[in-house]
């Protein structure tokens, strides 16, 4: 019994782009999950950090403490969420957020 | 002895939590039991829980005691599952024997001190 | 929905776990050893002294005052260190020198002295890492530059919060079956094992995976002190995220006599009871802005154990102006605290043992487990896979390879040549190759004999480590048991379990090979249940 091929890999292949390359959604999902992870990770910490305000410093110590909270669960979103598509789109969606937030905090801080 | 304490309090007090679940019971008594005798044995279970963090936190600091009790509850888990797969009969006597010992040593201990 | 969310968090659970599976391992074993390193240290070096009751701080304190008077009377810091706290053994003065022109800090040396006299301990032990050495592999790998090192070890970590997380939200009944254990049933039995080790474990594996990041957390996640605030910036940087005024560099004041020590030990004593001073700090001794520092041994809470500040010249007890710490800073130091585990008293640390020991069984567990399960799948199709016979390899040379090389490690220390040169970096040698040999003959020889084979090899390369120390040094069980030197004698009788351990293992694995392979009795026929083995 072989399974479907949107069985393997715990249906992380449930997108299929159309013509073949089978394995595209699952690369791009690793790529977003490792780089994109990374790169939100990164802009937390320069968005939250604005939130304490007059002692970036501190504000950046606390925001790093909790980057790999914050990489971890983009990695299980990415991986989680029914496509590949939607896997980038909800990175950009919180990274929009962060930015709007970096924006705030900045604004507010002076 | 507080710390043995507190761990033959947490291996009694998983016992009895575990004593409340059906597929457990098989291999402690031989049949299933009345869901109220179950209920009682997990409220048991969990004050006995209890009571080994009680005893956790007097015998250490608190902060120490927390991450010192979360360690002896995983290693009590451990030791409960292992006797319910290879010694299930002995399971509540032995943590019935343990918490009186322990209980006669701490008792003991702070008679001669 | 829920289960398209635990499938897809089974894969990458399974995936995420295989490819840094063997490196975690590597981490696992050599960071429990590491959190026993001074321990290690002390066996490796046989030419020490046997360790001796320690004396009580006012009586040790005027000898290391005297030594450090008589060789560094014009050091900018002097620091002495009382035996008997965690992590200190000896008896040690130590100096640093003030900065020469340019530099940034003096020269550092550290002396041990002997109890009784206060005079120098010149016993030079044998050239060895020591158990420092593999705690040091756990976080920096080997044969690697220390950056690389680090940083490979993070991505491992991140890979393993990853699993871990992914794990629990796969495990369906994590509450039903926290104490099931079904030995004997193939895979249904590895996969209990997994998750009795990872359960049971579950605050310890994720404690030690977030708090091995936070350690390193500004070389992984640079943005912040060096984007933000400026690459060379750093110790502003951290000066304004904890709040303490910048040391500058002042002339030394003029001489001053050094304040008696004593009753400062004493108050100390009184405010905290007896036993719980670690050591003595003086900033610029026999000067007028001379200070002294008495630390208390960590134990009392989670973080560092607190210092009392006296003035070096008046003898005055100044007490710390009360600054409230800091959230972050806290957490930050908690989560540090907890990964050294060096606040840990006696139960303590045999807990941090056994954790660590489970993380690494965990991880061993899953390694055979992903095996099993695709081998069950594909002993249906009837094919082989080159892909699983690899990782087959890579598990058995990990799981009990990694063992044996360590063994090799000590058995190294006892039988290369004392005066070899550059014989510390032959031992390491002599663990790596070891390590290499135990991936080259699973290659050869059947998969299951393969097993049996290297775990009596690990019980002998154990089992024996007594003996060769008998027969090599003098400072084996006919010693220091009768001396109470329980260090010594605990790693002899360590190493004797872990032998048995892994003959036991042998023994066990020899029988299950003599009986039917699992899936040939694992016929559906619900009437007659799969018969118990007896073990």
């Amino acid at each position: 019994m072989t399974m479907a091929k949107e069985e393997r890999f715990g249906g992380v292949l449930r997108f299929r782009p159309a013509g073949g390359r089978r394995w595209l959604p699952l690369l791009s999902r690793i790529v977003a999950g490792v780089v994109g992870g990374y790169a939100l990770a990164t802009l937390a910490i320069a968005s939250l950090s604005t939130l304490s305000f007059g002692n970036r410093a501190y504000g950046i110590m606390g925001a790093t403490l909790g980057s790999f909270a914050i990489y971890t669960v983009a990695i299980l979103w990415v991986f989680a969420c029914r496509d590949a598509w939607r896997a980038w789109g909800g990175l950009g969606a919180a990274a929009l957020v962060l930015a709007l937030v970096w924006l705030l905090g900045w604004t507010l801080g002076g | 002895m507080m710390g043995l304490l507190s761990f033959s309090l947490a291996v009694s007090g998983l016992s009895g939590i575990a004593a409340a679940m059906p597929k457990h019971q098989r291999d402690l008594f031989g049949r299933t039991t009345e869901p109220g005798r179950a209920r009682a044995s997990r409220v048991a279970g969990w004050l006995l829980l209890a009571g080994s963090l009680i005893a956790a936190l007097s015998f250490w600091p608190v902060s120490v005691g927390l991450a010192g009790w979360t360690g002896l509850v995983g290693a009590a888990s451990f030791v409960v599952a292992l006797c319910l797969t290879y010694r299930p009969r002995a399971l509540l006597p032995g943590a019935a024997v343990a918490l009186a010992a322990s209980l006669c040593g701490w008792a003991v201990q702070g008679w001669i001190s | 929905m829920k289960e398209g969310l635990r499938q897809s968090m089974a894969w990458l659970h399974s995936w995420a776990g295989l490819l840094v599976g063997w490196v975690l391992f590597f981490v696992f074993v050599t960071g429990t050893l590491g959190y026993v390193n001074t321990e290690i240290d002390h066996w490796m070096r046989p030419e020490e002294p046997l360790l001796s009751r320690p004396l009580p701080p006012q009586e040790l304190l005027p000898r290391a005052v005297d030594y450090l008077r008589a060789k560094a009377p014009d050091a900018q810091n002097w620091y002495i260190t009382f035996p008997g706290a965690r992590g200190n053994r000896d008896f040690t003065a130590a100096w640093r020198e003030r900065p020469a022109e340019g530099e940034e800090y003096g020269k550092y040396t550290r002396d041990r002295l002997d109890q009784a006299t206060g005079r120098r301990i010149v016993a030079e032990p044998r050239e060895t890492g020591g158990g420092s050495t593999l705690y040091r592999m756990h976080y920096e790998l080997h044969y690697m530059p220390y950056d690389w090192g680090i940083r490979i070890v993070g991505i491992c970590a991140m890979f393993m919060l990853v699993a871990i997380v992914s794990g629990v939200i796969t495990h369906k009944k994590i509450f039903a079956d926290f104490f099931t254990f079904r030995p004997a049933k193939g895979q249904r039995s590895w996969l209990d094992g997994h998750n009795l080790l990872s359960v049971a474990g579950l605050p310890f594996h994720l404690m030690i995976t977030y708090s091995g990041l936070v350690i390193f957390m500004f070389a992984y996640m640079p943005v912040g002190p060096d984007l933000i605030f400026g690459a060379d910036q750093r110790d502003r940087f951290f000066q304004q995220a904890y709040g303490y005024e910048p040391q500058d560099d002042k002339p030394p004041a003029p001489h001053a006599v050094l304040a008696p020590i004593g009753p400062m030990i004493a108050q100390a004593e009184q405010m905290w009871g007896p036993g719980q001073i670690d050591r003595v700090s003086i900033d610029n001794p026999g000067r007028a802005d001379a200070r002294v520092f008495v630390s208390r041994v960590s134990g009392s809470t989670l973080t560092w154990g607190g210092d009392l500040r006296f003035d070096g010249v008046s003898g005055k007890f100044h007490p710390e102006p009360e600054k409230p710490p800091r959230t972050a800073n806290v957490i930050g130091d908690v989560l540090r605290s907890l990964h050294e585990g060096i606040f840990a008293g006696p139960i303590i640390r045999l807990l941090y043992l056994i954790c660590g020991a489970s993380g690494a069984a965990m991880i061993g567990t899953g390694l055979t487990l992903w095996s099993t399960k695709r081998k069950v799948k594909l002993a249906k199709s009837g094919k082989a896979h080159f892909g699983i016979a690899v990782v087959d390899r890579l598990n058995v040379g990990t799981i009990i390879g990694l063992p044996i090389a360590v063994a090799a490690y000590f058995w190294a220390n006892r039988l290369i040549p004392v005066g070899l040169e550059h014989r510390a970096d032959w031992e390491v040698h002599a663990m790596f190759i070891t390590w290499a040999v135990m991936f080259i003959y699973p290659i050869w020889r059947p998969l299951p004999r393969a097993w049996i084979e290297m775990c009596w090899l690990a019980a002998a390369a154990f089992a024996l480590i007594p003996l060769l120390n008998a027969l090599t040094t003098d400072r084996h069980l006919g010693v220091s048991i009768p001396a109470g030197d329980w260090i010594l004698a605990g790693f002899d009788l360590s190493a004797l379990g872990t032998g048995l351990f892994f003959g036991w293992l042998a023994r066990k694995l020899a029988r299950r090979a003599a009986q039917p392979a699992p899936a040939a009795r694992k016929t559906r026929s619900p009437a007659v249940p799969a018969p118990q083995v007896a073990h």
